[in-house]
């Protein structure tokens, strides 16, 4: 066997090592999950609010948004902003994107709180280009009858 | 072999090359993801399932169709030698050579803020890191 066979077959044989390491490891250490905090957490609320979505239960998770005041001088013929509706779009549009979410901080001032998350969004675009795209966004919640509530962000524009 | 045989030769080589490659980085890529990132995943459904398997595909079509071709480039070179001095054998390697270069320069250079980040995260106080 040449030199250059030598290194093929290498090359082939360290494809293959990387292929077999990486499906034992994806299936035993890649399915990790964190627990399921508490409703009447910050945490809890944003953990729900995101499963909802990926479950596509949207009723359920606009219930975890504050109602906030409708604005009066929205253009005729659309949806209000905070309405159900207006949400709903960008819910959907939402559905077919593959994405996980982690979670960072956590500060709790009083009646109010912020959660920090770090979204990654999996889109293949051509060979060359990293297909995660990553997201730092952090919610914004308001304690309303012993749960927390999210007041911003209320539209679902760090999933794309 | 005909320059339009040779052409499509290696042009096939290069996009497979390409192929086999990115499949390779994203196989390497959640490899690190699996065993260094630890924080759980807050909420995902098939998030590691779709890297895996387009990394796979990837291998799958890319492997065996560049070895196919460069194999037969190979069996060329090794019966003509003047097949070894083609311009377009010349411009396929330097072209591998340049986009390695670059691509090795990219990630050196992610590595070393990565690593100077980590470092100065681990001997700076907080407030004076973020400040940096």
């Amino acid at each position: 066997m040449n030199s250059s066979n030598r290194v093929l077959v290498g090359f082939g044989i360290g494809i293959a090592v990387l292929v077999i390491i990486t499906i034992i490891l994806v299936f035993t250490l890649g399915q990790k999950s964190a627990p399921l905090f508490s409703e009447n957490t910050p945490e809890g609320t944003v953990q729900r609010y995101l499963q909802a979505i990926q479950d596509r239960e949207y009723t359920k998770a606009y219930s975890y948004i504050t109602p906030v005041p409708t604005p009066t001088d929205y253009p005729k013929g659309y949806p209000p902003p905070q309405s159900f509706e207006y949400w709903m779009q960008s819910a959907q549009n939402s559905a077919n994107t593959n994405w996980r979410a982690t979670l960072g901080q956590t500060v709790i001032s009083g009646d109010t709180a912020t959660v920090g998350i770090k979204v990654e969004v999996f889109r293949s675009q051509g060979l060359f280009n990293n297909p995660i795209h990553s997201n730092a966004v952090t919610f914004s919640l308001k304690k309303v009858n012993n749960l927390w509530l999210i007041t911003s962000p209320t539209e679902l524009y760090w999933i794309y | 072999m005909s320059i339009i045989k040779r052409v499509y030769y290696y042009l096939v080589c290069f996009i497979s090359l390409g192929i086999l490659a990115a499949g390779i980085r994203t196989l390497l890529f959640l490899l690190f993801d699996t065993i260094f990132n630890t924080a759980p995943a807050f909420r995902q459904s098939d998030f590691v399932q779709q890297q895996l398997s387009l990394g796979l595909a990837m291998l799958v079509i890319g492997a065996p169709l560049w070895f196919f071709f460069w194999r037969s480039l190979q069996r060329q070179v090794n019966s003509q030698v003047s097949e070894i001095g083609s311009a377009i054998r010349k411009s396929y390697l330097n072209l591998i050579l340049l986009v390695t270069a670059l691509v090795t320069l990219f990630a050196a250079s992610n590595l070393l803020r990565n690593l100077i980040t980590g470092f100065l995260r681990k001997v700076l106080p907080p407030p004076v890191w973020r400040s940096l």
